[in-house]
């Protein structure tokens, strides 16, 4: 049990460490944060442009689509690329003594990312509220949702940070994670429907993504934002949760064959 | 030093440089297969786009297709050949200058051709699927479609060059060289044509995303010559403009004491 307690109380600090470190690096904020600006800034004139008109009378207008990015970018940029880190730390040789620690390779990297997490979609969910509520002149369209589109974009972020340590451990097989990783982000962007909502995708693919990991991601906290009445958001929900518990179960067992891997064949 | 003594050297030294960044040569093909994949399902949140909406203000899925050919190609070039461009900034602020500076040749061409990301082969190899497969462009229209992407390549290298010279003046802005390369691929990718004019003059100067490829898809889409001329035009100068910010931002530099690793 005081192990349990002394485990708990190591994984708090890294969570903090994370959130300290992502405070002590404005400049990495500000990067985020301009390149996020200029995303939404970059939508806003192409919902404008676009006839949406031809979806229909239920057609959502340009300023719900708006909303909508800012909600699935929030995620993608509050998430990052720390996949980088572990990639890093297997090419140079680092990961040698991270694995020494009593803490879990896998527990710790986990928590720090997650506290620098925390930090960004904190600071990134203000700043792209105030800024899509500039650029469209409206509210959120479904403004009493926000904390379920809160709850839901955070287990969106815990599934990208699993998905990106699986991708950062590929490094300890084929040399580099980059290559696998922009297949994963692409893939995050067309079946988790990162700037158009599944609802506009053919049937057959829509069926397909909708009820994959990519669409736990970034789709359902982002159709949240332009559920009509009757969505049951519990099944949204729900669905978020069994991809979380079903990454967790592979991301553990692909941290025992990369551990395992490097413990007998050095990096 | 004679024209043809340069073009040897600058050939040598692209020679060299590539050939450093295909080994070892299955982490290079794979990240160039991977690229090539990358660069299709990116693709196909256009077709998605077009197969809801008729057009976006005249533009069709063949003219994004023509857009991310040019954008693959510009860049696949950029990271294949001149790949040190990237890293710049680092290299300005780590010292790392020395090595180049030592040479009897002018630094920039051997800073710029210092790496090469072997992932732009994938990029280079997926511009012409996207002009010839999914844009319906002809094969005969492919000696224009790689000379104003060519063009787009050297303005986008000058571009991100002049960016990472930054840190001459602001040493501690590697970061913010970054950010600005991701901003300026980030516009470069999205269509600029609906944009209002003053963000489209800004987008023809001081941040030419467009140039590297909304003009380039206008100078196909138009067969027009004077477009196709201003590409190259706008590389001539751009790529000037990169060596005259370089050389006064040499004047700043100081020496990171990294001579002795020169060989």
């Amino acid at each position: 049990m005081p192990n349990r307690r002394l485990e708990a109380g190591a994984v708090a600090a890294f969570f903090l460490l994370g959130w300290r470190r992502a405070i002590a690096e404005p400049a990495a904020l500000t990067g985020r944060l301009l390149l996020y600006l200029l995303i939404l800034a970059i939508f806003r004139q192409l919902w404008r442009s676009t006839p949406l008109q031809e979806l229909g009378p239920d057609a959502p207008t340009a300023a719900d689509m708006l909303w909508y990015v800012t909600v699935t970018e929030w995620i993608v940029f509050a998430a990052g690329l720390p996949y980088r880190v572990v990639e890093d730390q297997i090419r140079s040789g680092q990961i040698e003594s991270a694995l020494l620690r009593p803490l879990p390779y896998a527990a710790a990297t986990l928590a720090e990312w997650s506290g620098a997490t925390a930090f960004y979609l904190l600071v990134m969910g203000g700043a792209g509220t105030a800024a899509a509520a500039w650029l469209t002149g409206t509210a959120p369209p479904t403004a009493a949702a926000a904390p379920l589109i809160v709850a839901s974009g955070v287990v969106g972020c815990a599934i990208a940070l699993l998905c990106q340590l699986q991708l950062g451990y590929a490094a300890a097989w084929l040399g580099t994670s980059a290559p696998l990783f922009w297949i994963w982000q692409k893939l995050l962007f067309v079946c988790g429907g990162l700037l158009l909502p599944l609802t506009l995708y053919p049937p057959a693919l829509r069926g397909l993504a909708e009820y994959g990991p990519f669409a736990a991601i970034l789709f359902a906290p982002g159709s949240l934002i332009l559920a009509p009445a009757g969505t049951s958001v519990a099944g949204i929900l729900g669905r978020q949760v069994a991809w979380f518990a079903a990454i967790a179960l592979l991301t553990v067992a692909v941290d025992r064959a990369a551990t395992a891997r490097l413990s007998r064949r050095g990096v | 030093m004679t024209i043809r003594s340069t073009l040897d050297y600058l050939l040598a030294l692209a020679r060299l440089n590539v050939r450093a960044g295909l080994a070892p040569a299955g982490v290079a093909l794979l990240s160039a297969l991977l690229m090539f994949g990358n660069n299709v399902i990116f693709f196909a949140i256009w077709s998605i786009y077009f197969a809801n909406f008729s057009s976006l203000r005249g533009w069709t899925l063949a003219d994004m297709a023509m857009l991310l050919g040019m954008c693959e190609w510009a860049f696949g070039l950029t990271v294949v050949l001149a790949g040190g461009v990237r890293h710049m900034a680092q290299t300005i602020v780590d010292g790392g200058l020395d090595l180049h500076l030592g040479r009897p040749r002018h630094p920039l061409p051997s800073l710029l051709m210092s790496r090469s990301l072997p992932s732009g082969l994938g990029d280079l190899a997926s511009a012409p699927v996207f002009w010839l497969l999914f844009a319906g462009r002809g094969l005969d229209e492919l000696p224009l479609l790689m000379l104003v992407a060519t063009a787009a390549g050297v303005v986008l290298t000058a571009t991100v060059a002049v960016m990472q010279c930054l840190v001459f003046w602001l040493p501690r802005a590697v970061g913010l060289c970054e950010d600005l390369f991701n901003m300026f691929l980030m516009t470069a990718v999205y269509p600029q044509h609906p944009y209002g004019f003053m963000v489209r003059m800004l987008l023809f100067t001081l941040f030419p995303t467009a140039l590297v490829s909304y003009l380039p898809v206008e100078a196909v889409r138009d067969a027009d010559p004077l477009k196709a001329l201003a590409m190259i035009g706008a590389a001539i100068v751009y790529a000037g403009l990169a060596a005259l910010v370089f050389e006064r931002g040499l004047r700043r530099y100081t020496s990171g004491n990294r001579i002795v690793e020169w060989r």
